[in-house]
């Protein structure tokens, strides 16, 4: 019946109006946009309101507890002058009340002063660092005697708090005595607890945005891609393809009723090849069977049909987006124990001590974190073998198993040694993981792409050690290392269940770059160590630059924190500033450094600068010595990376050209791994032999030593480009 | 091959667990009959002593009983006569004791003898009877056994003198002195060690010492009376503080010494228990007589019930010491105790002793 024949057509000329292939991903950001601000709001306006509310809700509960532990200290005191008072020895000629007073100092550091006074209010005994400014105060206001009927007689005294607590001798009232608290002491455990609510405020809306992006792409993004997709390839008449849509969403309706159509365009096709079938047995004169023959063949040759009983074929549309969460949750899991991992080898350590002969407790406690980046820079490679042979979902599958393991030993483990296992199974892991997430990344990414799509992954990656670092303080000081270690772990298998939710396996590509094999590899690592420039580069920045994050950053910030007294939550948040910084500034520095062209200055620059921070804990010995240092270390890194990896086809055009500019940047990622895996080593002998600032000034000294001698070293050998083109290129 | 491999792992698995189970069996059978049952035997001690019973015996005796150990206690009291001592040494060799204890120097040295001497068969040791001695001040210096880390026979004991520098730099934490005066009797050797002890000390703890020896009569013992006039030229001196050392003598005439130095205001710290609760010296850095015989009695049950040789048992002091302080001295003195002190001093507030005219 040729009038179903022409049914078809309209539909084919309907769908022929051109798409263009940006719309959907514009929608998809515009989309993604609103719902951040909305996002931001909400969140913001929700937090800051509970905030505002919880600190006002301590502050007028602080006070009383102050008072509280205040009297607690007060009354062993006052019992013990009330004892000697009793013994007959004279108020005002108590012997030795110096030394008494201030031993309570060193277990109170709240206390700022301790004042005994007579029953006149005359101040007969005053210790403590705040006892003349507190008996200035005390003078002025008529507080000098409490009133017997207070519960907790705690009043604000000039600048303290102040808890009177009345000495007697028999019934008499003899005296008083005054525990002064500082009301700044008090507004710092409040600073404290407003930055643990900051902090979890920043990573809440960090983790929302890197969720809402998850959510629009999968929700939004990827089922508008199939459908058009799956309208595209209807326009060209092919109908064998099913868009997986769901009956959640308006464009999963959409794709399903497509599907649908398609359904029934598919059944009238057969029924209309039956008809012709049995129109064609009928017929004896050879012209109609001709034509019909012919429009049947003109038929199949516009349209595509599956062949008759065969279901429809899935569309796939590996997403970008979909590797984002199952990867983010993975790397969180292990950077929230970033900003505390030394302080729990030492822990560990000083539970139970193990004992390499030949090595202090510094490079043991070192030692941990030196594996961990060791087995990372080994596993790394030989996941990505794995990675072609396996596909990449299976091998972030296989990625859960040492994952896990190694994050729940590490919260069991019971010495150094055991932690050594662990971590390196949690290094294998991560390695695992990471690679798994970059090959898929390189496989689905459109051609143009490429950079962009590894631009999500670092940023990824970043967000997740922000995130980390700040967040695993806090749970740390709250519920302790291992209780954080075992939350890192239940994020692991929540990241294998998104993944396998989510990720659909990419078509595998037909095969990696032909220069990809061990051969070639090690002749280019032959070559590029005879490239003097790479050498200089190497040895004069990359080794040096991680060399000082590892070993200042990583190891030994977090222990002399601590050393100084300060809490896990306050290392953590000194640590994210880092990442903070490399997130914000990299891109930047990049543009800038692409635009003005002098990627050796801003190496060199970034490399100086990256050290100079290190040396204000030499005068310092504070947290703002150890902010300085952290944030030159971030400005200089976030100087100096992209443009690193800008330099490498400059200095080493020819390796490039011979084995690829992918395999060159591998090897940079190998050698520079040198730097990851000695840092820790060398802090920690340093930190054994010449202290904390020794140690962290020894890093400073490496990288800006490392910066200048490449400075000379590049300056000596001259433009590499221009004499390796001048010889190399025919 | 895997199912005999996998059946040989089961294997294993269940012979640790049985071989383990049956450790715990072993060791529980091992360990719960020390608990269940007491010992059974009770045990004879023959306790003699010098001056009848007080403190240190009363804590010998409540350490077995707060133990539970049963023993037949016989005590014997030479009420302060050397002539009745080789009678009570006859006496016990006859009774045949489980352990003897010996109150004092001079009970010690006439039941179990010298640890030198050249005929050892008069003392119990060499009967085959095993000997504790207790308040011997100086057991070394007195021949009772040749060092404190064994007897070398089957004798041990405890000694109860808190060494001098100990005592000094304590009473230092009272008040500073620079300047110590010491009144003693020379005929005994528990005096003259202690002033000797005192001279050596004197460079490192930077003071100097005004020793006073008490002048002799015609039958050669020392002159009460002359106790003040020597305890005034020592005031007079510009010493700060009195020594009593653990003299006989002087723990006789205590009244007299410490009153003496209370009446030029100068304060006494005394090297007995005696002249700070019973009379009138400031203070005393002391082992409680009632702590050592306690660890007397460990030292006891210790040959008894665990079978230790006697000669394996160090002799030791208490550990931890006692500083006394005389409350109403130290309010007369005007010397009041520092706060700090006054948290682990034991105060002696109403002491009847020393209220006497």
């Amino acid at each position: 019946m040729p009038t179903r024949t022409t049914d078809l057509i309209p539909i084919n000329a309907e769908s022929s109006v051109p798409t263009p292939d940006a719309s959907t991903a514009d929608y998809a950001r515009s989309i993604s946009r609103r719902i951040h601000a909305l996002t931001l709001f909400i969140l913001l306006a929700a937090l800051i309101g509970f905030s505002l509310f919880a600190m006002q809700a301590f502050e007028t509960r602080m006070a009383p507890e102050i008072g509280k532990k205040s009297a607690t200290i007060g009354r062993i005191l006052a019992a013990q002058i009330e004892r000697a008072v009793g013994y007959g020895i004279p108020f005002a000629k108590l012997v030795g009340m110096g030394p008494f007073l201030a031993s309570v100092f060193p277990d109170n550091p709240e206390v700022a002063y301790l004042l005994v006074a007579d029953a006149t209010g005359a101040i007969l005994y005053a210790a403590g660092p705040g006892a003349a400014e507190g008996q200035a105060a005390l003078a002025g206001s008529s507080a000098a005697m409490p009133h017997p009927e207070d519960a907790i007689p705690i009043r604000s005294v000039g600048t303290f708090y102040d808890t009177a607590l009345i000495i007697k001798r028999g019934d008499n009232r003899i005296g008083a005595l005054h525990i002064g608290v500082r009301q700044s002491f008090v507004r710092g455990q409040l600073a404290e607890i407003i930055y643990d609510v900051l902090t979890v405020l920043v990573v809440a809306l960090l983790v929302a945005f890197e969720m809402v992006a998850v959510l629009v792409a999968l929700r939004v993004a990827r089922p508008m891609a199939r459908a058009e997709r799956l309208l595209e390839r209807l326009r060209c008449g092919d109908f064998r393809y099913d868009g997986n849509g769901s009956k959640g969403d308006e464009v999963g309706r959409f794709t399903a009723a497509l599907a649908a159509v398609t359904r029934r365009v598919n059944e009238r096709y057969w029924r209309l090849v039956q008809e012709a079938e049995e129109i064609k047995a009928g017929q004896i004169d050879p012209g109609i069977v001709a034509r019909i023959e012919a429009a049947m063949s003109r038929l199949n040759a516009r349209f595509s049909f599956p062949a008759p009983g065969a279901s429809l074929i899935s569309l796939r549309e590996p997403s970008l987006a979909s590797v984002r969460g199952p990867l983010f949750l993975f790397v969180l899991a292990e950077e929230l124990s970033r900003s505390f991992m030394p302080l729990y080898i030492h822990q560990l350590y000083a539970a139970n001590p193990m004992v390499i002969p030949g090595l202090s407790e510094d490079v043991i406690i070192g030692l941990p974190i030196a594996l961990f980046m060791l087995c990372i820079a080994v596993t790394t490679p030989i996941a990505g073998q794995w990675a072609d042979r396996w596909g990449t979902r299976r091998l972030f599958i296989a990625a859960l198993l040492p994952g896990l393991v190694g994050a729940i030993g590490t919260a069991l483990a019971g010495s150094v040694l055991d932690l050594l296992w662990f971590r390196s199974l949690s290094a294998i892991g991560y390695a695992m993981a990471t690679i798994a997430c970059q090959g898929y990344i390189a496989q689905t990414a459109p051609a143009g792409g490429r950079a962009r799509a590894m631009a999500v992954f670092i940023g990824s990656i970043m967000l997740a050690a922000i995130c980390g670092a700040a967040i695993g303080g806090v749970l740390a000081d709250r519920i302790g290392y291992r209780a954080t270690f075992l939350i890192g772990a239940g994020m692991i298998p929540l990241a294998a269940a998104l993944l396998l939710a989510l990720l659909d396996e990419p078509e595998r590509l037909t095969k990696s770059a032909p220069n990809a094999d061990g051969q070639s590899g090690w002749r280019a690592f032959r070559a590029l160590l005879g490239n003097p420039r790479f050498v200089a580069l190497m040895l004069g920045s990359a080794i040096p630059a991680k060399m000082i994050l590892t070993g200042f950053l990583f190891f030994l910030a977090p222990l002399y924190l601590r050393h100084l007294g300060y809490e896990t939550a306050t290392g953590g948040r000194v640590m994210m500033s880092y990442f903070v910084l490399m997130i914000l500034l990299g891109p930047l520095a990049a543009r800038w450094a692409d635009r003005s062209n002098r990627h050796r200055s801003f190496v060199i620059l970034g490399g100086v600068l990256s050290g100079t921070g290190v040396f204000s804990v030499l005068y310092w010995n504070d947290l703002w010595a150890v902010l300085a240092g952290v944030t030159a270390l971030g400005l200089g890194q976030a100087l100096l990376t992209a443009p690193t990896l800008a330099l490498i086809p400059e200095i080493s055009a020819r390796e490039c050209q011979r084995f690829g500019q992918a395999t060159v940047l591998g090897a940079l990622r190998v050698i520079e791994r040198i730097g990851s895996v000695a840092g820790p080593l060398l802090a920690a002998w340093v930190l054994g032999q010449f202290g904390y600032a020794g140690s962290a000034a020894s890093s400073g000294v490496i990288v800006i030593a490392g910066s200048v001698l490449l400075g000379l070293v590049l300056l000596a050998l001259g433009d590499g480009r221009r004499t390796a083109t001048a010889r190399g290129l025919p | 091959m895997s199912m005999a491999l996998l059946r040989a792992i089961r294997w294993s698995r269940l012979a640790t667990a049985l071989f383990t189970l049956a450790m715990f069996v072993t060791a529980a059978t091992l360990a719960l009959p020390t608990y269940a049952e007491p010992p059974t035997k009770t045990y004879r001690i023959l306790m003699v002593l010098w001056r009848g019973e007080e403190d240190a015996v009363q804590g010998f005796r409540d350490y077995f009983a707060t133990q539970r150990i049963p023993v037949e206690f016989i005590l014997r009291n030479a009420a302060g006569d050397l002539a009745k001592l080789p009678g009570l040494a006859q006496e016990a060799k006859a009774i045949r004791p489980d352990l003897v204890v010996t109150w004092g120097t001079s009970v010690t040295l006439a039941l179990l003898g010298p640890h030198n001497a050249a005929d050892p068969s008069p003392y119990l040791p060499a009967a085959g009877i095993p000997g504790v001695f207790m308040i011997v001040s100086q057991p070394v210096e007195s021949g009772i056994v040749p060092s404190l880390a064994s007897s070398g026979r089957n004798i041990t004991g405890t000694a109860y003198l808190v060494p001098e520098e100990t005592q000094l730099r304590a009473a230092r934490s009272y008040f500073n002195f620079d300047k110590i005066g010491i009144v003693y009797n020379d005929r005994e050797d528990n005096a003259r060690l202690s002033v000797e002890a005192l001279r050596a000390l004197a460079p490192t703890l930077g003071y100097t010492l005004i020793e006073r020896p008490l002048p002799l009569d015609r039958k050669g013992n020392p002159r009460p009376d002359q106790i003040e006039p020597l305890v005034a030229e020592i005031a007079a001196s510009g010493a700060q503080l009195l020594y009593q050392p653990p003299d006989s003598f002087l723990n006789v005439n205590r009244d007299r010494l410490t009153q003496a130095a209370l009446a030029r205001g100068l304060p006494t710290l005394a090297a007995g228990e005696n002249p700070v609760r019973n009379s009138y010296a400031l203070m005393g850095i002391i082992n409680r007589y009632y702590t050592v015989g306690q660890l007397t009695a460990y030292k006891a049950r210790q040959i008894l019930v665990d079978g230790l040789d006697p000669k394996e048992i160090p002799i030791e002091a208490p550990k931890r010491f006692s500083f006394m302080v005389n409350l109403p001295i130290a309010l007369q003195l005007g010397r009041y105790p520092p706060m700090n002190l006054l948290k682990f001093a034991e105060i002696i507030e109403n002491n009847a002793d020393a209220r006497r005219p």
